[in-house]
């Protein structure tokens, strides 16, 4: 790792690097919500509603009495976890036949970019919300419908890498001394793709967990009781003008998640650039 | 450019009836018998009984091959039968046909927004790269497209219907119904195309033709006018398709969120009713437009960048 181009990166965007760090720090909060959320999410006391922030509850309590603070932090709990199994299965499929499509090429790779066409000609929102519509609302059906429409991204990036990659000299080299497929594929063709994967992973998360909110937040995401920040903005709409504590802390934890994973992509981006710039081209093109 | 057309259209065609298939599949994918679903949903609720189920089934031709289901189903889409909504039992078309005029006239005037707003904020930036105005531009584009385009709607609800009492929160009545969803639903597109094309306007200001335009005493903002922005046309139009293309998924969660009766809320209702015919159907016209949009902006292209012609 380019150790000095990022410490110069973040010098140069202060912005950014704050938005990382700030990032980071919420992930860290939120994965340790059942050590530090003072209280349970979805234990309701009536007599303690909608009470505002006090030294019991730091963000006060909800219309149901649960306390905001434990809310905002299981849901992240929640959200990044998912995220990151939406994540890693679509690395993982994408990879696979992004490798396979790019290394093989003939018929295999025809078809398989003809049917990564047809998925990305819907709009990933809309594609995962028919999926929902058929599967019915839930968690479940939330990763299932993100990892189908989101795994086309990684084919289409891998298979555009591997290509470009495979007439280099250092593949037609290790071919010339009787490489096998499978080794050129792991020793050498995909530890070559990794750094514009994470720029793409990391642009990605923040989408994801923008989508994750967003389907929650129109009924058909995560569903209630369990917490979720589109969730709780919705059920805070009745207190839009009478209790804000309501209203910005699972917003502002979208934000700085959202933003910290869009600094960091831009940073890795930028670290990326010099040597290799397919992520850029990649990202264009679309 | 002829045959370039031809190709680009009959491509599309290609896709979108990739699309349609998949669409068709998505039915079988439903946990349960989908002649179960249509047979319980008709019954609205009640347990049905075998022969109401085979009835539904004859009588929706789910018991033919797949093929010929397909066939059909896509003859019939194709002619504008769109079926029957299963939760209102009204004609699909024409519940479609209201919503899609209050869809478009709301992504018209968030488009409005988006261009007003964008290209003069894009192109200013990247003309003074590095100065205040450019770094301001940075900041409000970085941060804002991070912000979930439903938290926006609701802060501009607190402050402009709660708080000032200005504006109405919900419904598409009047004028004033149209601000805040197309300002929840413009401005966070309007941060992300901004963005774009300042880059884009960089990247022409570092080409050799602006150093000759300089050369031979152009003035700076002249040699921008006459020389970088006409380049930029095309990769512009580009952009400004995708960003369509990302106003109508916006639509969904926006238009849900203000009432509005559009599309996207339509789509919401008939997924919340596992509303099959009018899933497929929504679906498969989000997937047009997005098409449309796409093959408009390389038909644009091709009329207004030669190079394009002869490649």
């Amino acid at each position: 790792m380019n150790v000095r181009g990022w410490r110069r990166w973040t010098q140069r965007n202060p912005i950014s690097a704050t938005g990382i760090v700030l990032a980071l720090g919420l992930i860290v909060v939120c994965l340790l919500a059942p050590i530090l959320a003072p209280g349970d999410p979805t234990a309701i006391d009536l007599t303690t509603g909608l009470q505002s922030p006090s030294f019991a509850h730091w963000l006060g309590t909800d219309e149901l009495g649960r306390d905001v603070l434990s809310r905002v932090l299981w849901a992240g709990r929640l959200s990044i976890s998912t995220m990151a199994v939406v994540l890693i299965s679509c690395v993982a499929v994408g990879a696979v036949v992004g490798v396979v499509s790019g290394y093989l090429g003939g018929l295999i790779d025809n078809v398989a970019m003809r049917i990564a066409d047809f998925f990305h000609a819907v709009p990933q929102l809309v594609l995962a919300l028919a999926l929902i519509g058929v599967l019915g609302p839930g968690t479940g059906s939330l990763i299932a419908a993100l990892i189908v429409t989101g795994w086309v991204r990684y084919a289409r990036l891998v298979r555009s890498l591997v290509l470009s990659e495979q007439n280099s000299e250092y593949i037609v080299a290790v071919q010339a001394i009787g490489a096998t497929h499978t080794r050129i594929i792991l020793r050498h063709l995909l530890p070559s793709v990794t750094g514009p994967m994470l720029v793409q992973v990391s642009l990605d998360s923040g989408a994801t967990i923008l989508a994750i909110a967003g389907l929650s937040f129109i009924g058909l995401g995560i569903q209630p009781p369990t917490p979720e920040w589109g969730k709780m903005l919705v059920d805070a709409r009745p207190y839009l003008g009478s209790a804000p504590h309501l209203v910005l802390p699972p917003g502002l934890a979208i934000f700085v998640l959202v933003f910290g994973f869009n600094s960091l992509s831009a940073g890795l981006e930028h670290l990326l650039r010099p040597g290799n710039n397919t992520i850029s081209n990649e990202m264009t093109k679309k | 450019m002829a045959i370039y057309l031809f190709k680009r259209i009959s491509s599309s065609i290609v896709v979108l009836l990739g699309v349609s298939l998949l669409l068709f599949l998505l039915i079988y994918l439903a946990p349960s018998d989908p002649a179960r679903i249509i047979a319980a949903q008709r019954l609205g609720g009640d347990v049905p009984g075998a022969d109401e189920i085979e009835w539904v089934r004859k009588e929706y031709g789910l018991d033919q091959p797949l093929l010929v289901q397909y066939v059909s189903w896509l003859g019939r889409t194709v002619r504008g039968d769109l079926g029957y909504s299963i939760r209102t039992g009204n004609p699909v078309a024409d519940e479609l046909r209201h919503a899609v005029g209050y869809s478009l006239a709301l992504a018209a005037a968030a488009m409005g927004l988006v261009l007003v707003i964008a290209i003069p904020a894009g192109v200013l930036a990247g003309m003074h790269e590095g100065s205040v105005w450019d770094r301001v531009m940075r900041f409000v584009s970085a941060t804002w497209v991070s912000i979930p385009e439903f938290w926006l709607a609701f802060l501009l609800i607190a402050c402009f219907s709660i708080q000032l009492r200005w504006l109405p929160s919900y419904g598409a009545k009047s004028w004033r119904h149209f601000i805040l969803p197309v300002l929840s639903l413009g401005l966070i597109s309007a941060a992300r195309l901004a963005y774009l094309i300042r880059s884009a306007v960089l990247e022409e200001l570092h080409q050799d033709y602006m150093r000759t335009a300089r050369g031979k005493s152009y003035s700076y903002r002249m040699s921008v006018i006459r020389h970088a922005l006409p380049n930029i046309v095309a990769p512009f139009v580009t952009m400004a398709a995708y960003q369509f293309s990302g106003l109508a998924s916006g639509s969904v969660i926006i238009e849900t969120l203000f009432a509005w009766p559009g599309v996207g809320s339509y789509y919401v209702d008939g997924i919340g009713f596992r509303d099959i015919p009018v899933i497929q159907v929504t679906a498969l016209f989000f997937a047009s437009v997005f098409m449309l949009a796409n093959c408009l902006a390389d038909v644009v292209i091709v009329i207004v960048d030669p190079r394009v012609r002869v490649e």
